[in-house]
C-alpha cells in the first residue's frame, strides 16, 4: 500500500467517524383503546402505562398485545430496574409508587410523601421520583431520602417536574412547566440547566442514553437530543403528536416516543 | 333613650342573621337538587394537568364522579345525593390543582354530552 492509499483510507475513517448521527422516522405502532403516558423498552418487548385505563400494558415490539395489567392507579412515567428486572410505577392517584416484578407488585416504602408521584428512575442504589404537586425530587438511597429542588422558576427551582433520568452519577428532570431539563448531582446540587432557550413547552418526559439527552416538547408536539454539556443536536418532529415520555434501546438504536396525542407509540432510528 | 339604642342595633342583627340564615338555607335546598356541576378551567392542557385535577377534587367528600373535558377545560362533577359541596370548596380545590376556577355551575342533571374521553 502506497503512502496515497494510506491517506486516502485514512481520510476516509475520520470522515466515517466524523459523520453526524442523524435521528429518523422509522414507523408508526397504533394503539387501540390505550392512552399512552410512560413507555420504556425491555430486552424483547415494550411497556406502556395506560393512564385512562388504569394498567399497563405489555406489548411486543411489532406493536401485539402480550399482556394487560390491571390495578395501577393512574399510572404515569414507568422506569425499569435493569438489575432485576422490576418495573417502578409511580400512581398519581395513590401518591404511591409500585414494583411489578414476577406478576407480583409491591409498594415502594417513602418517608416522604409525593403529591401525584409523576415518573420514577432506578440507577445502583438510587430511586428518584419526580413530585408533581410538591415542585420536587424525592432521592431514594437505600433508606435514606433527600429532596431536591423547591418550587421556583429560578435555577435550581422546579415546577411541576414530571419525569427523572440518571446517567453517569448526574440526575436529569424533566422541570415540566419551567419548560427546561435541570440537573443535579446525587447529592442535590445543581449542576446545569437544559434546552430553556429553546422554546420548549411543556417538557413532559427525558431519557439520557448514549451520552445523549431527549426530551418531549408536549405542546411543540416535538422531541429535542442534546449532548451532555446541553448543546442542541437535532429536533424531531415527523409524526409527533402531545408526546409524554420516550425509551432509547442501544441494542438497536431506536428511540421509542408515547404519543399521547395520537394514542400511539413512534419509533425512530439512528442512522 | 339608652334603652332604645341598645336594642335597635341587636334588632338589627337579628334580623341580617336571620336573612342570611335563610339565603343559606335556600341555597342548600336549592343545591339539594342539583346533583351536579360543570367547573370550567383555565389552562389545562397536558394529562398530567387533567389527572392533577381530577384527583384534587375527587379528593372533595360527596363528590362520587368525575370527568374532564382537555379540550373544552371542563370539569364534570357529580355529588353525592345527602352531601352539600359548595363553591368555595370546590374553587379551593381547582386553585390547589394548580388552576383558576374561571366559572362553577350547579346543575340538575349534565348537558347531553359528544364524545368526551372518560377519567
Amino acid at each position: 500500500m502506497n503512502k496515497i492509499q494510506i491517506l486516502f483510507f485514512t481520510i476516509l475513517t475520520i470522515c466515517t467517524g466524523c459523520k453526524p448521527e442523524s435521528w429518523q422516522y422509522s414507523r408508526v405502532i397504533p394503539l387501540e383503546n390505550i392512552t399512552p403516558i410512560g413507555i420504556i423498552r425491555d430486552t424483547d418487548n415494550l411497556w406502556v402505562s395506560d393512564v385512562s385505563n388504569n394498567r399497563l400494558v405489555e406489548l411486543s415490539l411489532t406493536g401485539e398485545i402480550i399482556g394487560l395489567y390491571d390495578g395501577f392507579r393512574r399510572p404515569m412515567n414507568i422506569a425499569l430496574s435493569r438489575s432485576d428486572n422490576a418495573l417502578y410505577v409511580p400512581e398519581y392517584f395513590a401518591d404511591t409508587v409500585r414494583i411489578f416484578k414476577n406478576g407480583k407488585i409491591s409498594t415502594l416504602q417513602l418517608v416522604n410523601l409525593p403529591d401525584s408521584p409523576a415518573g420514577v428512575a432506578v440507577y445502583k442504589d438510587y430511586i428518584a421520583i419526580a413530585d408533581f404537586f410538591g415542585h420536587r425530587i424525592i432521592l431514594k438511597n437505600n433508606k435514606d431520602e433527600i429532596i431536591i429542588g423547591q418550587e421556583g422558576h429560578e435555577f435550581g427551582d422546579l415546577y411541576y417536574p414530571t419525569d427523572v433520568a440518571f446517567y453517569n452519577d448526574e440526575l436529569f428532570v424533566a422541570d415540566a412547566y419551567n419548560n427546561r431539563v435541570m440537573v443535579y448531582d446525587l447529592k442535590g446540587n445543581k449542576l446545569k440547566a437544559i434546552g430553556y432557550e429553546d422554546g420548549i413547552n411543556v417538557a413532559t418526559g427525558i431519557e439520557v442514553a448514549d451520552d445523549r439527552v431527549f426530551v418531549t416538547d408536549f405542546h411543540g408536539n416535538r422531541v429535542l437530543i442534546y449532548d451532555l454539556l446541553g448543546n442542541l443536536q437535532q429536533i424531531l418532529t415527523e409524526s409527533i403528536n402531545e408526546p409524554t415520555d420516550l425509551s432509547y434501546s442501544k441494542k438497536d438504536n431506536l428511540l421509542y416516543i408515547a404519543n399521547y396525542g395520537d394514542s400511539s407509540i413512534l419509533v425512530y432510528e439512528k442512522k | 333613650m339608652k334603652k332604645k339604642s341598645i336594642l335597635l342595633p341587636g334588632l338589627m342583627i337579628l334580623i341580617i342573621s336571620l336573612v342570611s340564615h335563610t339565603a343559606v338555607a335556600q341555597e342548600h335546598a336549592k343545591q339539594e337538587k342539583l346533583k351536579y356541576a360543570q367547573v370550567k378551567v383555565n389552562g389545562m392542557a397536558c394529562p398530567f394537568c387533567a389527572y392533577g385535577l381530577e384527583k384534587k377534587l375527587k379528593a372533595i367528600d360527596g363528590v362520587i364522579k368525575i370527568e374532564i373535558d382537555v379540550e373544552n377545560g371542563v370539569a364534570s362533577l357529580e355529588f353525592e345525593a345527602d352531601k352539600m359541596v359548595d363553591k368555595k370548596t370546590i374553587a379551593d380545590a381547582v386553585k390547589k390543582a394548580g388552576f383558576t376556577p374561571d366559572s362553577i355551575i350547579f346543575l340538575a342533571k349534565l348537558p347531553e354530552k359528544e364524545t368526551k374521553p372518560e377519567f
